[in-house]
């Protein structure tokens, strides 16, 4: 029995996401906000806006993204949800996969709906949405998966938020290069495949590597207790 | 800090005349030493629990206790000495395991319960058990801690001892001949009916085979045939 406490966890997930939506929604609002202070700042020539749209999306996914990071196992720890998965069959392995869905799906999914607004904003054509919106949910994927190595590390720590922004943001450096160079090489008519294979294999990287690394943390912050 | 070892070597009663239907197991735990940080919580302490038995850990506040459990349970990592269980090293975190071996169960002050959810959705998030509305039909029939009251509120909203309650409840789901509970202090803020209700589920777990390893500074019911380790001896 593999699944072994992975479909309980992710049935809580499913409960308790009806009261964290509006954390997620929040995300999205500071998302939106970061995104259109540019304009302001930078003046509103279309052909300069259009340059710098798609950087300016990437920069404001990541930036959103950060501060919610903390609360990704905070709540389970303090409850001691984290000893109870410990011993269940499936254990960690179970839990932190159901988390990091629940987590992408939450935090995600609005992102995405809202990007074409942004995309609008910036003059980009209306078309650049076929690659922005998978690249975005690519990206925003391996941040999420960073972020949970970077939040696990930093549980229990004082001025959690601080370092765990300060061990992510060098970290996403890869993703955020990759993500941005798509776009920019689909409107400038070349082709992104090159840079689309190194997101891909950037995702697929950390798809191994965080989980084990974030069970390894989470194991360690029990241990401190 | 000049620690003293002491053998506290328990003695084992046999599976007495419970039937032969669930595994039977023993735990021993041989030469336990723990560090908190630096510093030495104990040294060369032994243990050893069976099926049907109750092992209470007692001692002031920073002896131990808490830190015993945390070890059997294999959150906090032995720094020498090891805990098998019928002659096999023990692991309570294994991620797979056979049908028929010991599982632990574990309650302490933080109950894993999510303060969002309903008492009843908080029982319905248990590995052993069937879904919510078999929940309710069992708590019908059967409702150790009288939860039945705020079955349906957030559990965010109630009292220490309520959770307390609900949480407790939870034990009692598990196939007792399977499990071992390490419970940390799991009467501290009951009633005397509450305490009473905890007496009454301790000698369920126990007379189905089950084994319990519990921190308290309570003693209890001498029915229940529970054998004390004082840990002040230990330090």
């Amino acid at each position: 029995m593999m699944i072994g406490n992975f479909t309980l966890c992710l049935q809580r997930e499913a409960l308790l996401g009806r009261g964290v939506i509006s954390d997620h929604l929040g995300q999205v609002a500071f998302f939106v906000m970061i995104a259109a202070l540019f304009p302001l700042a930078v003046g509103p020539s279309p052909d300069l806006l259009r340059q710098l749209g798609p950087s300016v999306i990437w920069i404001s996914a990541l930036l959103s993204a950060l501060p919610a990071f903390d609360r990704l196992f905070a709540e389970d720890d303090q409850q001691g949800w984290l000893e109870q998965v410990s011993l269940m069959q499936g254990g960690l392995t179970g839990y932190v996969g159901a988390r990091l869905i629940s987590w992408y799906l939450l935090s995600v999914l609005p992102l995405l709906v809202i990007t074409p607004v942004l995309v609008l904003l910036y003059n980009l054509p209306l078309s650049s949405l076929k690659v922005l919106l998978p690249s975005l949910a690519i990206g925003t994927a391996c941040l999420n998966l960073l972020g949970a190595i970077s939040a696990s590390l930093t549980q229990g720590a004082r001025r959690a938020t601080l370092l765990l922004a300060l061990l992510l943001l060098p970290l996403s450096l890869p993703i955020l290069i990759f993500g941005v160079a798509i776009t920019q090489s689909y409107l400038a008519g070349f082709s992104f495949a090159g840079q689309a294979k190194l997101l891909g294999a950037v995702f697929l990287f950390l798809l191994a590597v965080s989980p084990v690394a974030t069970i390894a943390a989470l194991r360690s912050v029990l241990e401190d207790k | 800090m000049p620690v003293k070892s002491e053998l506290m070597n328990t003695k084992v009663q046999s599976g007495s005349a419970e039937d032969s239907h669930p595994p039977h197991f023993k735990l021993d735990g041989r030469g336990i030493t723990l560090l908190r940080g630096q510093q030495q919580i104990f040294a060369g302490l032994n243990f050893s629990v069976s099926s049907g038995e109750i092992l209470v850990l007692r001692g002031p506040n920073g002896s131990g206790k808490s830190s015993l459990l945390r070890a059997i349970a294999g959150f906090l990592p032995l720094t020498a000495g090891q805990i098998s269980c019928n002659d096999k090293p023990f692991d309570a975190q294994r991620v797979e395991t056979p049908a028929d071996t010991l599982r632990c169960l574990w309650y302490a002050q933080a109950d894993g319960l999510a303060g969002a959810l309903t008492s009843l959705e908080n029982l319905s998030l248990l590995p052993t058990t069937a879904p919510k509305t078999n929940i309710e039909v069992q708590l019908s029939r059967h409702d150790p801690f009288s939860i039945a009251g705020f079955m349906h509120q957030p559990v965010r909203s109630l009292s220490t001892g309520q959770r307390q309650r609900v949480a407790l409840t939870r034990l009692c789901f598990a196939p007792s001949g399977l499990y071992l509970w390490l419970l940390d202090e799991p009467n501290s803020g009951l009633d005397s009916a509450g305490h009473k209700a905890f007496e009454a589920m301790l000698a369920t777990h126990q007379n189905a085979g089950g084994l319990s390893v519990l921190a308290s500074h309570h003693l209890l019911d001498s029915r229940l045939k529970p054998r004390y380790l004082d840990l002040s001896d230990e330090m």
